[in-house]
């Protein structure tokens, strides 16, 4: 039985994690077996999370079961809490919404068109919990828009992945999604655009994000997705993480973008964003009628 | 006035196939003459591509003045604000 082991690897790095990502991709044809080693990790953030969900996704798509080795106790409980290890499971229903053994984190979960609004609208639920009265509309519509993205531009071979984390300390939010498609940068070289044919990845990444941008891979899309998640940013005192294939884009609230090119490659779209919930305004359950 | 409930029309309101849905509702109100109270739950987020398909769609096809004499909004002040604030933005880039 053809095997193949990943080694997930201890470095918080980004460039060490995309050179372990695009090296393990060469080897997905004609495995029989993934082993999924945990030895060298001690802590994985949301994004490494995702990231890594993607890359197993990539094996297991290909008929390929997969195990897991390795790693602290304390590290294999927060992969329980979370169920990560339940996705590549047999019998498993990946397609059901499912809930994490822990309170402060939504599970993975595999992103599909059918669940893009029950996601949003239960981490909404989910996360009241901890708002004192807040309005979280904004936080799931937004991740509305993430998820609207990868299925209208991406074309990722595999399913995209994300995790939802509550911060009590300072009562943040913060949600990483990545897919493993074309990337913003290539999907805007693609496309009917003038002019961006040999745009720089980290400035495609930035005309993602104006306001009526759109490279249009559906006939609705208007340019609003990707600038209405950075809007939120700004106004929830956020922070927002974008790299996509040699590009990367950072955002804090009130500050200047940070962007320029990584130095390696990455076939796919990874999206983080953190907001702060003493920002968000207050539940407003009252009725009016309104005129426009 | 014909009152309608959003969550009793839509599946969801984060996919263009349900915009699609609500578009045709104010497509066939206008057409008829009749205004609309369209009732959107305080806990309810539409995504812009649920709104490009189906407010988007409405402006681009009658325009806004059609649109405001057609559809009147019950619901909370944060869930009107996030809508104007759309249409204002659309209005802005896409409507002479």
């Amino acid at each position: 039985m053809s095997k193949y082991i990943l080694k997930v690897p201890a470095s918080q790095q980004s460039q060490d994690w995309f050179n372990f990502v695009n090296e393990s991709l060469k080897h997905t044809e004609n495995i029989k077996q993934l082993v999924v080693d945990f030895n060298c990790v001690r802590f994985m953030e949301t994004d490494d999370f995702v990231i890594l969900a993607c890359l197993i996704e990539s094996f297991y798509s290909k008929d390929c079961e997969v195990q897991f080795t390795g790693g602290t106790e304390g590290f294999n409980h927060h992969l329980y809490n979370i169920k990560f290890k339940e996705y590549w499971k047999k019998g498993f229903n990946r397609d059901k919404f499912t809930l994490s053994h822990n309170q402060t984190t939504l599970c993975l979960w595999k992103i599909s068109q059918d669940m893009i609004s029950s996601y949003s609208n239960y981490a909404k639920k989910y996360f009241e919990r901890y708002t004192n009265n807040k309005d979280l509309v904004p936080l799931a519509s937004n991740m509305d828009e993430v998820f609207n993205n990868i299925f209208d531009h991406s074309k990722s071979p595999v399913s995209g992945y994300i995790i939802t984390q509550y911060y009590p300390k300072n009562n943040k939010i913060s949600f990483s999604v990545c897919d493993f498609g074309l990337g913003i940068p290539n999907a805007i070289k693609k496309s009917q655009i003038k002019d961006v044919k040999n745009i720089e990845d980290w400035k495609a990444i930035l005309k993602s994000l104006e306001k009526g941008f759109s490279i249009k891979s559906t006939p609705r899309n208007r340019g609003f997705g990707l600038h209405n998640i950075l809007e939120l940013t700004e106004s929830s005192n956020g922070q927002l993480c974008i790299i996509s294939n040699n590009g990367v884009v950072e955002k804090r609230a009130n500050e200047f973008y940070k962007s320029g090119n990584l130095g390696y490659n990455f076939n796919g779209t990874l999206v983080k964003v953190e907001v702060d919930l003493n920002t968000f305004e207050e539940k407003d359950e009252t009725q009016q009628i309104f005129d426009f | 006035m014909k009152n309608l409930i959003l969550k009793d029309l839509v599946k969801n309101s984060s996919s263009n196939e349900e915009g699609m849905v609500l578009f045709n509702v104010f497509q066939e109100a206008y057409l008829n003459n009749t205004q609309i109270l369209l009732e959107i739950g305080s806990d309810i987020s539409m995504s812009s591509s649920f709104l490009n398909t189906s407010i988007g769609e409405f402006l681009d096809k009658y325009g806004f003045l059609k649109f405001k004499e057609t559809v009147k909004i019950k619901g909370s002040e944060n869930q009107f604000n996030r809508l104007n604030n759309y249409i204002n933005k659309y209005k802005d880039l896409y409507i002479a």
